[in-house]
């Protein structure tokens, strides 16, 4: 029997985590952003009050929810501070935890899970590449192997907190292209700990200048004769391809997830505004041409919060979840921007100034039309694997 | 969270539907012709009965197995077909929620076995949206008689009806508005006419419309219909609140119709577009093509969940008239937007009546009015769920 309705646990995680949200107001965000600075007092506090346990299995001390529970406290964070304070939950519950207890090798799970969820540190996920987007086939940073290690070599861009990171999952090449036996094989991910990569090696992060979650940053990555065990391999050597979907279906739901809740935050923002902002002598609430927008905005969040939480259940419970994970990703992160852009327009003037907040999420809101997954590869995916249409590209 | 769902529902409507393929749905819309065949086939299966209670012989299931059952119904291949479905078996609610318990017994199990076909008399010229500014009035002429006198319009399939459900005004709103501690609505009631007993006192006229060419549609005159008062369906002058529920399940089932008539457009133009080759290739895999059907099947899905949604919400008594009306919403918007690239896909073969697609396209607009327009679907979400001031 269907039923969306929230367990009394998830509705106790969401009140929970938004006092937590409350101690950081709207200003401490302004800040962070404008100055791109890491928002390290709420990390700490996150990792104070235990948030970085959420996910981790109970046999390493966590408390053994999964991604529907993960889901909620993202859209819990995005809707009441925002894009960055939401993205930040991911990377460590989503991008550290889910990554290593789900592929590690238990050692690995051992050492890394309760240090992860103490708060020591901060994980980047390094998949991009100069010339290999969404083409993850066509990735050039390799792995050579050196007896019982490995060598990493290459550069890597668009990598979330990598000026930040101590540790990292990397996608690089242990065959190449031509020589791998079938067209998907070759790619393996390494746990990388930064500060264990050899006397030679080097990773050096350079921080880009962007527009979304200025807060949190987006790197061009080097790496230079790393060296890592082959303890470090993520699930099997030559079968990184393998566990991509179980990760980036996992990030798509927490995007939709993200996107969701800044909709609804820049929404909420939009209405208080709207029905307490007289012209004409009335609030400009009542005039149709401002709320009709809105009510659509809402509409459509509503619709892809549902998916979201439908495809975040299919993950748990082990059902493909492919189709309404993209889904909602794609709806959310449109219904995002569609209520960020109204929100533009109902502030009227006002939203272009740095103190109403609205432009932050309006920038904010507009990243996950185009990463991690650019809308036409969405469109591409439901045209072949859902209406079964040729390949058009 | 659950979103586990049952299918053997949703199997066995699609079984008796899918014998009625698109070439029986474009040659009874031609004719514009009831499609016997088709309810008769559902009547069969006892379809009809799907949310009737047991005792009077339905099958008692939800409101959710019902909503299944007519996007399955929509997708193979009935398109907007399913509102015959859709209607026949939610009319059955107008007893449930407001009927009598002799009016349950009398009524209830000849609907579930789809022997009773039963018409809604609400819409008139100066009344559409704004049901409470109906005009047809019932004078109660002695303790047990009411004179009833009037035009309807928009009466669906009147030519088949056994019944009609006739909404009318048993105190004038004038009366009703002076007093605050009654709503506009106060005032309405419904009766329940025979048309076998009572036809010939209407002047029924046949109209002309856009497509849904397999449902009729009449404007009705009358005047002084007689009928006692064991004929009212639910309270004298209450008549509101329940009929109210009633067409807000309705807007869940319609989003339902919809969401399976757009799946049933998209699955057309995605076999077309996979076979028809221009400039040597198939044209599904140009992204011109492909991607406007992708869009439109993601908003089809984002339609459909809050669908689920609605059903489930009302299942479990809940309010659920935001999650019905952007469940609607967003299902009528889609359903345009997936029929007409269906007919897009098709290029000029899309004009063409043979390849149903511009039938799907006709016929889906309505909903963007019907039964309650867009506008009025936005300035509910805006009022019951973002707290905006009244707009109108």
């Amino acid at each position: 029997m269907i039923d969306f309705e929230e367990t009394d646990e998830q509705k106790l995680l969401r009140s929970s985590l938004s006092s937590l949200l409350s101690s950081f107001g709207d200003e401490y965000w302004r800040q962070k952003d404008e100055k791109a600075e890491f928002p390290r007092e709420y990390f700490d506090s996150l990792a104070k009050n235990g948030w970085f346990n959420l996910n981790v299995p109970e046999e390493y001390g966590g408390t053994g929810l999964g991604l529907s529970e993960t889901t909620i406290a993202i859209h819990e964070a995005a809707r009441t501070s925002g894009m960055a304070a939401a993205d930040l939950i991911m990377a460590i519950c989503v991008f550290a935890i889910h990554t290593i207890k789900s592929f590690a090798r238990e050692e690995l799970k051992r050492r890394y899970l309760r240090e992860i969820a103490s708060g020591k540190h901060v994980m980047s996920f390094c998949l991009t590449e100069p010339s290999a987007g969404v083409n993850t086939l066509d990735i050039s940073t390799t792995a050579v192997r050196d007896g019982k290690e490995f060598v990493i070599n290459g550069q890597k861009i668009w990598i979330t907190l990598a000026h930040e990171a101590t540790i990292m999952s990397v996608v690089a090449r242990t065959t190449p292209k031509e020589k791998a036996a079938k067209r998907t094989g070759g790619l393996t991910i390494f746990f990388v700990d930064k500060s264990k990569i050899g006397p030679d090696g080097e990773i050096r992060a350079k921080r880009i200048d962007d527009i979304s979650m200025r807060a949190l940053g987006s790197n061009e990555v080097f790496f230079r004769d790393v060296r890592v065990p082959e303890e470090n391999i993520l699930g099997e050597e030559g079968r990184g391809w393998d566990l991509l979907p179980k990760l980036l279906n996992a990030e798509r739901i927490s995007t939709a997830a993200m996107s969701i809740g800044v909709g609804e935050l820049s929404l909420s923002k939009a209405c208080s505004y709207a029905k307490q902002r007289s012209v004409f002598g009335r609030p400009i609430g009542s005039n149709q041409a401002i709320q009709f927008p809105l009510a659509r905005a809402k509409a459509e969040l509503e619709s892809a919060w549902a998916l979201a939480q439908k495809a975040a259940w299919q993950f748990d419970n082990q059902i493909d979840c492919s189709v309404a994970a993209n889904v909602a990703a794609y709806l959310g992160a449109r219904a995002a921007f569609l209520a960020a852009d109204r929100a533009m327009q109902t502030f009227g003037g006002l939203s272009f100034a740095k103190t109403s907040d609205i432009e932050r999420h309006w920038r904010d809101s507009r990243l996950f039309r185009t990463g991690p997954v650019p809308e036409e590869m969405v469109l591409s995916f439901l045209g072949q694997h859902v209406l079964g249409l040729p390949r058009s590209y | 969270m659950d979103f586990r769902l049952e299918k053997e529902i949703t199997d066995l409507v699609g079984l008796v539907s899918s014998k009625f393929d698109p070439a029986y749905w474009r040659k009874i819309s031609s004719e514009q012709k009831f499609p016997e065949e088709y309810w008769e086939a559902l009547a069969e299966s006892g379809l009809f009965g799907m949310i009737i209670e047991k005792k009077f012989g339905g099958m008692g299931r939800s409101i959710l197995d019902l909503t299944l059952a007519v996007e399955e119904t929509a997708e193979h291949f009935a398109g907007l077909g399913s509102y015959l479905y859709l209607s026949g078996s939610l009319v059955s609610q107008m007893f449930e929620v407001c009927g009598s318990e002799e009016q349950k017994k009398s009524f209830l199990p000849e609907i579930a076995k789809g022997k009773l076909k039963i018409s809604i008399a609400l819409t008139e010229e100066s009344s559409g949206l704004d049901a409470s500014s109906i005009e047809t009035t019932a004078k109660r002429i002695s303790k047990e008689e009411f004179s009833i006198s009037g035009r309807k319009i928009m009466v669906a399939n009147y030519d088949r009806a056994d019944y009609i459900i006739l909404f009318a005004r048993t105190s004038p709103k004038e009366s009703s508005s002076s007093s605050s501690s009654q709503s506009k609505t106060y005032g309405i009631s419904m009766f329940l006419i025979s048309v076998k007993e009572q036809g010939a006192s209407f002047k029924a006229k046949k109209l002309e419309k856009l497509g849904m060419d397999f449902v009729s549609s009449y404007s009705l005159d009358f005047e002084d219909i007689r009928v006692t008062s064991d004929h009212l369906l639910g309270e004298e002058n209450e008549a509101w609140k329940g009929a109210a529920r009633v067409f807000a399940m309705d807007r869940i089932l319609t989003g339902a119709s919809l969401v399976g008539t757009g799946k049933l457009a998209l699955s057309t133009a995605s076999e077309y577009a996979k076979k028809r080759k221009v400039f040597g290739r198939q044209i599904g895999s140009n992204q011109g093509i492909q991607f406007p059907l992708a869009d439109a099947y993601a908003k089809i899905v984002g339609a459909e969940i809050l669908v689920h949604k609605a059903a489930s919400l009302f299942e479990a008594g809940r309010d659920f008239l935001t999650e019905a009306s952007s469940c609607l919403l967003l299902a009528a918007e889609a359903a345009g937007i997936a029929t007409d690239r269906a007919l897009q896909t098709f290029g000029g073969h899309g004009y063409y009546k043979e390849n149903d697609v511009e039938r799907y396209w006709r016929d889906v607009r309505v909903h963007r009015v019907h039964p309650i327009s867009e506008e009025l679907l936005l300035a509910t979400i805006a009022e019951r769920s973002l707290g905006m001031p009244r707009s109108y």
